[in-house]
């Protein structure tokens, strides 16, 4: 009794020592910083006195060799793999049983063993001596209870065979084994994370459900957040949590996932909450994190890891704040920006197109932008050019409609937005009204189909004031020529100069300088009223009348100049009917007269007659004399422009007559041409103003 | 008969001025354009012909309209100051002396340029709606034009 106490006793002692010195080979091969398993393998079997030993790891549903005391295990073609069941190693992975015979070459043993008939090991273990077939101890390494490995140890014939004391101690290490390989892999995972330096995660772990609130301290924090908080590894371990939020951050995280938590249960993923995470240096970084939670309940009290994933925010941010600013830069200078989604429906309305649109800022969110044009299509439209253009439409003018129904001219960029795969997402732009400035450039007869820049309506204004200047500078000698002469004819009567007898052949000049005199006031005031838009009693007007009185106010030219006019009546009163403003009218006639006399050859005839056109009744007016090129046909019409030739044969003119001509045919709708037409074998320029047939209608 | 050259376009509106001058008992030739005066002004230096004083327009038209319709369209020429070129051909290119032609000079201008041209070639500049006797070309033709008894 006393000896098998002893042996029990010498054996629980051996036993105990062999477990001590696996908890210590288990520390050192855990605690390395990489798991060196063939080392773990060789000192197992010097602990447990076996020739070979083989770790072996499950992997899709198959085992495969991980480490073993036999390097030549596994080389060349030979891959060492068990199917569940597949001999001795094989019985151990499918039953998660160990398997303990004394000489594998038995098959009458291994049948016992496993209930399987063999030829031999599929996978032996090997040494100089050849492949190993004696005792054999497997034991499976479990993780829960599924098997992730088996461990297996040989001895060759000759030795001793493996004791059950041996295989409950083996069991003991390869439960132990087992569960940190499992959990190796998540460590693997998890290793992988923490080594990306885009995002920072922070690991902090609290006990709960122990007495009082224990503090959250941080566990490890990966590159990304020591970069993001400017601290080291050593500085955030053991840290509390709080601290790397903002002043009352952490709090309000912490009751925001408890309501999620508490309203979902949901697994995985929480968040992502926008905070604030503390630097280092206190400054504080916008963060965006998502949390993730893991219980460890194995331990009394349980520990809580809380894995915060936090993306830096400060560029968003950043931009955020630009687009802002510049949303209240464009505000400030009444430009209006504009975001609609695919449908066209405003996304984000702004101070600055309440103002220019009359809506306000609740009513432009969620209007549908098509409101925002005169026509239904023309939304559309401008999408389609701006596809079309593959990129921002630039500087185009439009029509848009106001709340209350009056349209304006606006000025603008617009662009398409699109997502990631190309798809069509909304549009953005920004505009100005421009209705005012458009309006300025039609007076200054400037193209309105775009908007001029800055410097360059500063030089049509500039360039507007010196013709203003000149033009003023022009009327005063032509006005003070005349009346100097008239003066100086008196003067001449006076001092017995000019006779009684002369002073009577004198007079018809005389008069006719009085009347250019009152021709030349007269254009500075209908100019006045056109360009006030002034509106104007309109009457039946007959344009033979006018054409004869004004012959007859200019017979002193004519007779100088030896010029006939020849004024058509008949066609005249047959076609032209018109409605309109008489002595402006007649103020066309005036200017478009004196022009064909001044620039007509000695001795040639004036003709004014009324012609009937496709585009409808028309007033002509052709003279014989200074031809005028195709390419100053159109701008003898503009303000203070003349042909060179005009300048060369009338040096002191305004330019003003045919602009005033044209301005004041628009007020009556009416518009003019010059053509040159040969006539009779005579080159003639002829002044051709169409009325519109509506005048004749009315009439 | 001795004349006197008048050279302007309107010449509608110097009909007294030639009321004054025929009244002294002097013809009037006609220039309305530059390029009509300057073949009298040619003549003159040639001895062709001769005016015993010449009135120009500062601003009388370039050429005859019938020339100026045969013209392509790369002409232009500073048409403001066709009377002072006048001058400067009488007085600088063809060496005309005062004494030999008086000239004055009509016009409405009264700006820098046109008094500074004047200056420089010291013929008298008079404006055509004169504020005060001094102004007007009438005391130049009383200096120059004296009233011709007849057979003079």
């Amino acid at each position: 009794m006393l000896l098998v106490a002893a042996i029990q006793s010498s054996v629980r002692i051996e036993a105990w020592s062999r477990i001590e010195a696996l908890q210590k080979l288990a520390r050192r091969t855990f605690e390395a910083p990489e798991w060196n398993l063939e080392t773990l393998a060789q000192a197992l079997a010097e602990l447990f006195r076996a020739d070979a030993v083989t770790l072996l790891l499950e992997e899709h549903g198959v085992l495969r060799l991980s480490a073993s005391t036999d390097h030549d295990l596994g080389r060349g073609y030979d891959e060492v793999t068990y199917r569940p069941g597949e001999g001795l190693t094989g019985t151990v992975f499918a039953t998660g049983k160990p398997v303990r015979i004394s000489n594998t070459k038995d098959a009458a043993e291994v049948e016992r063993a496993i209930y399987k008939q063999r030829s031999g090991p599929s996978h032996p273990e090997r040494d100089e001596l050849g492949p190993f077939g004696g005792a054999f101890l497997g034991v499976p390494m479990l993780f829960g209870h599924k098997v992730v490995g088996v461990l297996r140890m040989s001895r060759r014939g000759s030795s001793t065979r493996f004791t059950s004391e041996d295989e409950r101690v083996l069991q003991f290490f390869a439960d132990f084994l087992g569960a940190a390989l499992a959990h190796s892999w998540t460590l693997l995972f998890n290793r992988s994370v923490f080594e990306s330096v885009t995002d920072a995660i922070i690991v902090s772990s609290r006990e709960v459900g122990g007495q009082g609130d224990a503090v959250p301290r941080v566990i490890i924090a990966n590159p990304g957040a020591l970069a993001l908080l400017g601290r080291t590894q050593t500085e955030m371990e053991g840290i509390d949590a709080r601290e790397v939020y903002a002043p009352g951050e952490y709090e309000i995280i912490r009751q925001s996932l408890l309501r999620t938590l508490l309203s979902t249960k949901r697994q995985g993923e929480h968040g992502p909450i926008e905070s604030r995470w503390k630097r280092a240096d206190g400054t504080f970084v916008p963060v965006i994190i998502s949390f993730r939670f893991l219980a460890n309940q194995l331990v009394v009290p349980n520990t809580l890891y809380t894995i915060a994933l936090a993306r830096d925010t400060s560029e968003s941010e950043q931009l955020a704040g630009q687009h802002k600013r510049l949303l209240e830069l464009l505000d400030a200078i009444e430009v209006a920006y504009f975001q609609d989604d695919q449908n066209g429906i405003t996304r984000e309305p702004t101070d600055a197109e309440s103002r220019i649109t009359g809506y306000t800022k609740e009513e432009l969110e969620g209007l549908n932008r098509q409101k925002l044009y005169p026509e239904p299509t023309q939304r559309n439209r401008l999408l389609e050019r701006a596809r079309k253009n593959q990129g921002p439409l630039v500087q185009v003018v439009q029509q848009m409609v106001r709340k209350d129904g009056t349209r304006m001219w606006v000025e603008g960029d617009l662009r398409i937005l699109r997502d990631f795969e190309g798809r069509e997402i909304g549009v953005e732009g920004f505009y100005r009204n421009v209705t005012n400035r458009l309006r300025l450039q039609s007076f200054l007869n400037e193209d309105t189909e775009r908007v001029l820049g800055d410097d360059e309506l500063f030089d049509r204004l500039k360039r507007n004031a010196e013709l203003h200047l000149d033009y003023m500078s022009s009327l005063s000698h032509q006005l003070q020529t005349p009346l100097g002469a008239l003066i100086e004819t008196l003067r001449n009567f006076e001092t017995g100069i000019l006779s009684q007898q002369r002073l009577m052949d004198r007079l018809p000049y005389v008069i006719g300088q009085a009347l250019v005199c009152s021709q030349l006031v007269r254009n500075l005031s209908y100019m006045d009223k056109i360009l006030q838009d002034e509106q104007f009693h309109r009457e039946r007007v007959s344009l033979t009348k006018l054409a004869i009185e004004t012959k007859l106010d200019f017979l002193h030219l004519l007779h100088e100049k030896r010029i006939d006019i020849q004024v058509d009546n008949e066609s005249l009163d047959r076609m032209l009917r018109v409605q309109g403003h008489r002595e402006m009218l007649r103020q066309v006639v005036v200017n478009l007269v004196d022009n064909a006399i001044k620039y007509s050859i000695p001795g040639s005839t004036i003709y004014i007659r009324g012609r009937n056109w496709p585009e409808g009744p028309a007033f002509e007016i052709s003279n014989q004399g200074l031809p005028i090129s195709d390419k100053d046909r159109e701008k003898i019409f503009e303000r203070g422009f003349r042909t060179r030739q005009a300048y060369g044969l009338v040096p002191h003119g305004t330019g003003l007559g045919l602009w005033l001509v044209r301005k004041i045919l628009e007020a009556h709708d009416a518009s003019i041409r010059c053509q040159q037409v040969i006539e009779g074998g005579q080159k003639r320029v002829v002044f051709r103003i169409v009325f519109p047939t509506t005048a004749r209608r009315t009439s | 008969m001795k004349g006197v050259l008048i050279v302007d376009d309107q010449v509608g509106d110097l009909l007294w001025l030639l009321d004054v001058i025929q009244s002294r008992g002097y013809k009037i030739l006609l220039a309305t354009n530059e390029a009509a005066a300057r073949e009298r002004l040619l003549a003159v230096k040639e001895g062709k012909e001769a005016y015993v004083a010449a009135i120009v327009d500062v601003m009388v038209a370039v050429k005859d309209l019938l020339d100026l319709m045969d013209l392509d369209d790369q002409f232009f020429e500073e048409s403001r100051n066709t009377g002072i070129r006048l001058c400067q051909y009488a007085r600088e290119e063809l060496h005309i002396l005062a004494k030999e032609l008086p000239i004055a000079c009509l016009s409405v201008r009264d700006d820098h340029e046109v008094k500074e041209a004047m200056r420089k070639l010291a013929i008298p500049l008079y404006n055509r709606v004169p504020q005060s006797p001094a102004e007007s070309i009438r005391g130049f033709v009383d200096l120059h034009l004296p009233p011709l008894t007849p057979g003079t």
